[in-house]
């Protein structure tokens, strides 16, 4: 741009010029890339960049795209989850669809869910233990379980994977009492 | 405009503390890496004009406006949190009192002693003739030492005690009530101490007479951030940037927490003290019942377990 074209004389309009100067400045605004974080400031602005970190393949390692996420293989009682009706160890393995997006707060979760008989997981009950995406963690049923598993920070439609479990895990139900009602109660082994 | 770049390494475990001397606040901060007590990632209170953009869209705030706001930051939108509260260990710490009535120091993590630093001293003398700090003439090339202490708070239902005196529906003269207080915005926050405080001992008298209350706080020690001084500097110097930071975590992974008791808020429970205890109401004081409650001290203790809400923290 030309300092020329900011020019105005003595009754010619000054909002294409003004126009043309906001132009200029919106180039010069910085915006954070991947691992980039910037902290404007009165007095300035910082800019911290944090490197690519080495990768720990640990169960459950949640990795979100746009529209789906990918789960490496973790089990629940030695059980290894499913999405849909794929083992998440399948020779494919299976991605998550990130439907529904965010919820109210701008996160969503993606969670285990577990189907608990009698109190307890049977590997051969269809849907025992599935990974779900989910707004919010509430219970529907007494028997079922969520255990989220990352958290899923939106901002401009795209999800953020901050990982909550690490390890494999191990369940234990909690059945109603007069004065409580059922938990289940996940836990690392 | 400023420009950090955090050292490259390895796979860094939630709660990992990156610390960097802040050349606009003049003070060492850490940057904590999101770690999630249920679900929630805790919150680290930052003055506003150093709040990361994110929070400030949260709150609805610009840099200007809240230039001079306290402003609680979520750990995933990445704050630095401003570490002002050093206390001196080893040579030039302050010396306490051990229950055997000698001066105690805070230990010095040996570590931190192989890179130089100055021990405490080490003295058998009673605490009013402890030895004084060390100063730079007398500390040769030794390094001092400064620590604080991260912590995690999250407030959970609290059991609170009433007494209520007066003529009982059942007979009684005197009603001991327990109920629970709702626990308000459980998301946790982190908070620097200059030193570890430990919450009092549970006193089931001090409890009974409504003198000790249940705070509803838990905490949960995350690390000790040690800063350790180049050699040669004044003993009462708080760490510049040319310190070393060392850090020794409590915590590795991210926590899930139950509570033992899920009572219905708007119910209390009470134990009832009988007009057969010899309670009448016309000369009942506390005081009064103090006293004669020693000799149901075991009641009291049962009843105040069974009704007192704790919570239990575990990893996932």
């Amino acid at each position: 741009m030309r300092i020329d074209d900011l020019k105005v004389r003595p009754g010619q309009p000054v909002a294409p010029a003004w126009d043309k100067l906001l132009d200029f400045l919106r180039r010069f605004k910085l915006v954070a890339g991947p691992g980039v974080s910037l902290s404007q400031t009165p007095d300035g602005t910082f800019i911290a960049v944090e490197p690519v970190r080495a990768a720990f393949d640990h169960p459950f390692r949640v990795t979100a795209a746009l529209t789906e996420a990918r789960i490496t293989k973790g089990t629940i009682e030695g059980i290894v989850p499913t999405i849909g009706s794929d083992p998440i160890d399948a020779d494919h393995p299976p991605q998550l669809k990130l439907n529904g997006g965010p919820g109210k707060n701008g996160r969503s979760y993606v969670a285990l869910q577990v189907r608990t008989t009698m109190g307890g997981l049977d590997p051969e009950t269809k849907g025992v233990a599935e990974i779900v995406h989910v707004q919010t963690i509430a219970r529907t049923a007494n028997e079922i379980g969520l255990q989220p598993l990352a958290v899923l920070k939106w901002t401009q439609g795209i999800p953020t994977a901050f990982q909550i479990v690490y390890h494999n895990l191990g369940h234990y139900y909690v059945i109603q009492t007069e004065t409580r009602g059922s938990r289940h109660l996940f836990y690392a082994v | 405009m400023g420009v950090l770049a955090y050292p490259q390494g390895e796979w860094q475990h939630p709660w990992t503390a990156a610390c960097s001397y802040d050349n606009t606040q003049l003070c060492w901060t850490a940057k904590i890496k999101p770690g999630f007590v249920g679900g929630l990632d805790p919150s680290v209170s930052v003055v506003g004009e150093f709040a990361p953009p994110e929070t400030l869209e949260r709150l609805g705030h610009t840099p200007i406006s809240a230039r001079s706001l306290r402003l609680d930051a979520h750990l995933t939108e990445g704050p630095r949190m401003a570490l002002n509260l050093w206390r001196a260990i080893g040579a030039d710490g302050a010396a306490g009192v051990s229950t055997t009535g000698e001066p105690s120091y805070d230990p010095v993590p040996p570590a931190l002693i192989a890179l130089g630093a100055s021990p405490p001293p080490t003295s058998s003398l009673p605490i009013n003739q402890a030895p004084p700090p060390a100063t730079a003439q007398d500390s040769g090339r030794k390094r001092f030492v400064r620590a604080t202490e991260l912590v995690i708070f999250q407030r959970r239902i609290a059991t609170r005690t009433q007494w209520t005196f007066g003529q009982g529906i059942d007979e009684t003269a005197a009603q001991f009530d327990v109920f629970y207080e709702p626990a308000g915005d459980e998301r946790p926050t982190i908070r620097a101490e200059r030193k570890p405080t430990l919450p009092p001992p549970d006193d089931p008298i001090a409890t009974f007479l409504g003198a000790a209350q249940d705070t509803g706080v838990d905490r949960i020690p995350l690390a000790t951030i040690y800063a350790i001084s180049p050699p040669l500097y004044e003993a009462d110097e708080m760490p510049g940037p040319d310190w070393q930071i060392h850090v020794r975590y409590y915590l590795f992974w991210n926590l899930f927490r139950d509570i033992n008791v899920a009572p219905r808020l708007d119910e209390s429970d009470g134990l009832g003290i009988p007009r057969g205890l010899g309670l009448g109401v016309a000369d009942v004081s506390i005081n009064n019942l103090a006293a004669r409650i020693n000799d149901t001290n075991d009641q009291l203790q049962e009843f105040l377990n069974a009704n007192k809400a704790e919570a239990k923290y575990w990893s996932v």
